[in-house]
């Protein structure tokens, strides 16, 4: 996709690899130094169907060896919610991309970890909500390098009521469950969080 | 003669049968009482550990695969379930739904939680695909507050294995029973 692969190339610095139309990444980690001055961008890119939107990128530095960059559509809908008791309700959609190196965490009793990307934010009728986004288990010997791009969020993004619509605050923040071989169970949370904005109004064409 | 020799002597011949005969009234009240404080000793246990976790269970099995490959069948979870701590996403619930005895260890999935603190959750356990809405009561759509049975704080494996033996297989329970009241009647102390 010429749209992805360009967006790609920018983000990564490195034109010399980039090739228009496909991409070339010989080391898919990003670099941290970068990482931590840089802030807020917003580029135009091309989704599935062709429709230019618009994407804000934000990067952060979740812990000292997890970074995380967030880049996000940022389209919601209000549709019909047949699994909760009214009658619509906020459906959000978040794409992301997220890197991150738990080589760290793992030690001689950790059997396996949780990793769990939430979205935290307050609404009219809800001081705390708290949804879970995305969430991958991590053994013990699989690879501790994680470098996941254009994520959907795994779980539907909805709300309970009609809060997403001009939110100006949903904190995403990475968590993670150690599940050691025996002992306590700690649910460690990410030293950095993200804000993201939702839109004012709704999104009428198709986002994902 | 050495202790081990007359043990095994006594043993084969079952001269320890008569020495329960022989047992006069006091001797064997005290055996009585001797077995009712180890069986007090261990309630209290059980309770103070209640106490100090807030829980009504404390310690549970893992009955189900759903939490693969976290915890299997027969894991042992501690639990707590102080109202100091809040439930927040990704802590792994121990719950019961109305009109169900048996509990499910799942974990949380959303929480909407109002100003005065009331709470609803939804929950969903790893090895699903799908998040608990099917499990709940009919009409049901949110767990809260009062159906926590408590929230895992340690885990120990395999150990539970014998408490899921002895609900499957009954007569296990009750020879592994009468083993130990027999020792405990008999054992002189």
């Amino acid at each position: 996709m010429e749209g992805g692969d360009e967006r790609y190339c920018e983000m990564e610095k490195r034109e010399k690899d980039c090739v228009k139309g496909r991409k070339t990444e010989k080391d898919g980690r990003l670099d941290r130094q970068k990482l931590e001055t840089e802030g807020q961008r917003n580029q135009t890119v091309r989704n599935a169907f062709g429709e230019r939107q618009e994407r804000e990128c934000q990067r952060g530095v979740l812990r000292k060896r997890v970074a995380v960059e967030t880049c996000y559509f940022y389209p919601r809908k209000n549709v019909d919610d047949f699994t909760g008791p009214r009658e619509r309700s906020d459906l959000g959609f978040i794409t992301f991309d997220l890197s991150a190196d738990l080589k760290p965490i793992f030690d001689w009793n950790v059997k396996q970890l949780f990793l769990y990307l939430s979205a935290e934010y307050a609404t009219k009728s809800n001081a705390l909500n708290q949804v879970v986004l995305w969430d991958k288990i991590v053994l013990r010997g699989e690879s501790t390098k994680l470098n996941l791009r254009d994520m959907k969020s795994k779980y539907f993004f909805f709300d309970d009521g009609n809060g997403l619509r001009a939110n100006k605050n949903i904190t995403l923040t990475l968590s993670w469950n150690v599940v050691p071989n025996a002992g306590i169970l700690p649910l460690v949370m990410g030293a950095g969080r993200m804000s993201v904005p939702f839109p004012e109004s709704y999104e009428t064409t198709k986002s994902y | 003669m050495s202790f081990q020799k007359t043990l095994t002597r006594r043993m084969l011949s079952l001269d320890f049968l008569d020495d329960v005969r022989r047992m006069n009234k006091r001797q064997l009240y005290y055996q009585v009482l001797n077995f009712g404080m180890i069986v007090s000793s261990a309630l209290m246990i059980w309770k103070g550990l209640m106490v100090v976790t807030g829980s009504e269970s404390p310690i549970v099995v893992v009955l189900s695969g759903s939490m693969e490959p976290a915890f299997h069948r027969g894991d042992l979870l501690f639990l707590t379930n102080r109202v100091e701590d809040p439930i927040r996403v990704g802590e792994i619930v121990v719950f019961r739904i109305e009109g169900r005895e048996i509990p499910i260890v799942h974990r949380v999935l959303k929480i909407h939680e109002k100003e005065n603190g009331d709470i609803k959750f939804l929950t969903k356990g790893d090895n699903n695909a799908v998040d608990d809405r099917g499990l709940y009561k009919q009409g049901q759509h949110w767990l809260e507050k009062k159906d926590v049975v408590g929230r895992a704080r340690g885990f120990v494996p395999y150990i539970g294995i014998v408490t899921i033996l002895m609900n499957d297989y009954p007569k296990f329970k009750y020879a592994v029973l009468f083993l130990l009241g027999l020792f405990v009647l008999v054992h002189r102390e």
